[in-house]
């Protein structure tokens, strides 16, 4: 229970990047469709999100240096549930951004797009992804930069570079998604029609496996954390 | 009631508000039967410290000025006539003593200071 | 259980400083003043007891209860109130209101309310765009608004006016007058606060000086002045903090042997400030 506090604080203490959080979500619409068109530049687009994600969900770390963060560790909890919280705030906020892909997916689908299975499994990879650089990124601030102040451009190239790499590896495969296409199909004779049920599993396993991981940094960071001083 | 602390004093300031207390029982000024404030109600109100109260307090007592009942506070007791004939005394033995002492510093004899004391009395 | 505060053998080692077997107590319904000049390890003292840091060696107990037996329960006892505001920058009056409300079962938010009224602080504002004074205020009011055992104030009334200085004077005595609640501030100056504090602890480089009953304090010690010259060997082993200026010496003499001075010196009551001063002076001669 104090664990969800934490993270309703974490959302108050981010709330401005909330505001303009719309407007992230319109511009990787428009940047997806202006890469690619239908299921593909629905890849671009969660790429895209996957990326906002990475960066945006790492805030909060930005906004407790030392003179700030007194009153938070006062409060009457533990580390354990103060840290939780962190998570719980990231996952939640890669999850929300999760819902709007997941909705744009179903608009397009509405709409009469063809996007067939294994589109929709990759986008799921990609959600995972985005899951994991968090987690990562989480394991990263706390280990090395929790409070920390005068690291601010090494803690923007761990919560930009991972996500953009991500972001552009997606956009050239989708630029070659067709060249690939053909030399899997044509070449090892595979339909990938058929394969779509084995893709969703490939899909589900990524995103629970993230999940694993992540609470696994999780429980790292507890751990860490319990031992040091203003923490 | 009024006590006022002077950190100029060099009487302790437990010892300030001991002797305003007890001067004003003396003259009447806090009747006997009368309650006194709590100790903490009268540390917050001076700005001093409760230990500095405290010790006040159980000074009065020990002296019979004050008594404390549980649960009923600090009551001024009746100053019976002895007891109040027994600090005025006190007070006009320090105040002769600081003349003796200072005439036997300056070396005044014995004569002329019951000289000064004797015209002092007429006026 | 008449002991609010227990400290016993407190030590946390840093690279270059060392804070070293601090022991006190502090009676249900006190004042204590925990008194040093910057850097005498006051403040890691006091995060000690709030739990900011670690508590490796030693202990503290608070109403009885210690930090590893229920650290919930421990931090809900405490009040803290630091030299500058602890609160997150970006955050308003309510976002506070908001998270005490969630962690703290004890806030009443009329009294919370009742505070920042009477003290006009400002609803829609940034807490980085509080004037010093506000900030404090908005500390006090967070944590006079739900029920603790200790407050814990770290020169909380560091440059404020006298006006407030005053007016958190009263608060403090207010909030021992039910006998079952005490206070502990360090600072380094005394001034004011010293007036309501009972009990003084007085450390000098992360060590132990001085720990007594305020008033004890006053009574064990005389200021003496004098010419240096006329200062007598046995005299001068029993001086603290000998201070030789160029028309005569000032230093403090414990009361017990005011009988060394004879005629020829000065001596008077010492104010507790002059009492660290010479105290501190005699440790750095060491």
């Amino acid at each position: 229970m104090r664990a969800l506090h934490f993270m309703k604080i974490d959302y108050m203490l981010t709330r401005k990047q909330m505001y303009f959080m719309p407007a992230i979500l319109v511009l990787a619409w428009v940047v997806g469709t202006g890469v690619s068109k239908g299921a593909m530049s629905l890849l671009v687009t969660c790429s895209y999100v996957a990326f906002v994600a990475s960066i945006f969900s790492t805030a909060p770390f930005g906004y407790c240096v030392r003179k700030n963060r007194g009153f938070l560790l006062l409060l009457p909890a533990t580390v354990k549930e103060r840290v939780a919280g962190r998570f719980l705030y990231g996952l939640s906020f890669v999850g929300l951004l999760g819902v709007f892909c997941g909705i744009l997916w179903g608009v397009y689908a509405m709409m009469g797009y063809e996007l067939p299975l294994w589109t929709v499994a990759i986008g799921l990879c990609e959600l995972a992804v985005g899951i994991l650089i968090m987690a990562l990124e989480f394991l990263f601030f706390y280990l090395f930069g929790e409070g920390k102040e005068n690291w601010q451009q090494l803690s923007n190239i761990v919560r930009i570079a991972p996500g953009m790499a991500m972001f552009f590896g997606m956009t050239y495969f989708v630029g070659k998604i067709e060249e690939i296409q053909s030399t899997t199909a044509g070449g090892m004779g595979i339909d990938p029609e058929a394969l779509s049920g084995k893709f969703m599993q490939v899909g589900v396993i990524a995103i629970l496996a993230a999940l694993l991981l992540t609470a696994v940094a999780a429980a790292v960071c507890m751990k860490v954390i319990e031992n040091r001083d203003y923490a | 009631m009024k006590i006022i602390i002077s950190n100029q004093s060099e009487l302790p300031i437990y010892a300030q508000i001991r002797e305003q207390l007890k001067e004003q029982i003396l003259n009447g000024q806090i009747p006997e039967g009368e309650t006194l404030p709590s100790i903490r109600q009268l540390a917050k109100e001076v700005g001093v410290s409760v230990i500095t109260t405290t010790r006040a307090y159980s000074e009065l007592e020990a002296e019979g000025f004050i008594a404390t009942m549980q649960g009923k506070g600090s009551v001024v007791l009746p100053t019976d006539n002895n007891l109040l004939r027994e600090q005025y005394l006190l007070r006009i033995e320090e105040g002769l003593s600081t003349a003796i002492e200072t005439a036997k510093t300056m070396g005044m004899s014995k004569d002329e200071l019951t000289d000064i004391f004797h015209n002092l009395l007429e006026t | 259980m008449m002991e609010l505060l227990e400290v016993k053998n407190l030590s946390k080692h840093y690279k270059n400083f060392d804070l070293k077997d601090i022991s006190f107590t502090l009676p249900k319904g006190y004042i204590m003043g925990y008194v040093g000049a910057n850097g005498s390890g006051k403040t890691t003292t006091l995060n000690l007891i709030t739990g900011v840091l670690k508590c490796v060696e030693g202990d503290v107990r608070i109403d009885g209860l210690s930090r590893e037996k229920g650290e919930q329960a421990y931090k809900e006892k405490i009040g803290y109130v630091g030299d500058e505001s602890y609160f997150p920058d970006h955050f308003k009056i309510k976002h506070i209101r908001n998270v005490i409300k969630d962690f703290y079962p004890t806030f009443s938010k009329d009294k919370f309310n009742g505070f920042i009224r009477k003290w006009n602080l400002p609803e829609n504002k940034l807490i980085k765009d509080f004037s010093r004074g506000m900030k404090v205020m908005l500390m006090f009011a967070s944590v006079l608004a739900r029920d603790t055992k200790l407050l814990v104030l770290d020169e909380a009334t560091n440059g404020l006016d006298p006006v407030m200085r005053t007016e958190i004077l009263k608060l403090l005595q207010e909030y021992v007058m039910d006998g079952e609640r005490s206070v502990i501030f360090s600072t380094h100056i005394l001034s004011d606060l010293e007036q309501i504090a009972d009990y003084i602890y007085f450390i000098h480089r992360g060590r132990t000086i001085l720990y007594d009953a305020k008033d004890e304090l006053i009574e064990n010690f005389l200021l003496v002045k004098g010419e240096s010259a006329k200062i007598p060997p046995a005299l001068k082993k029993e001086l603290i903090g000998l201070e030789e200026k160029t028309y005569g010496f000032e230093a403090i003499l414990p009361s017990d042997k005011a009988e060394l001075l004879g005629n020829a010196f000065l001596f008077e009551k010492p104010t507790i400030d002059q009492i660290v001063i010479h105290y501190i002076k005699s440790r750095e001669e060491q």
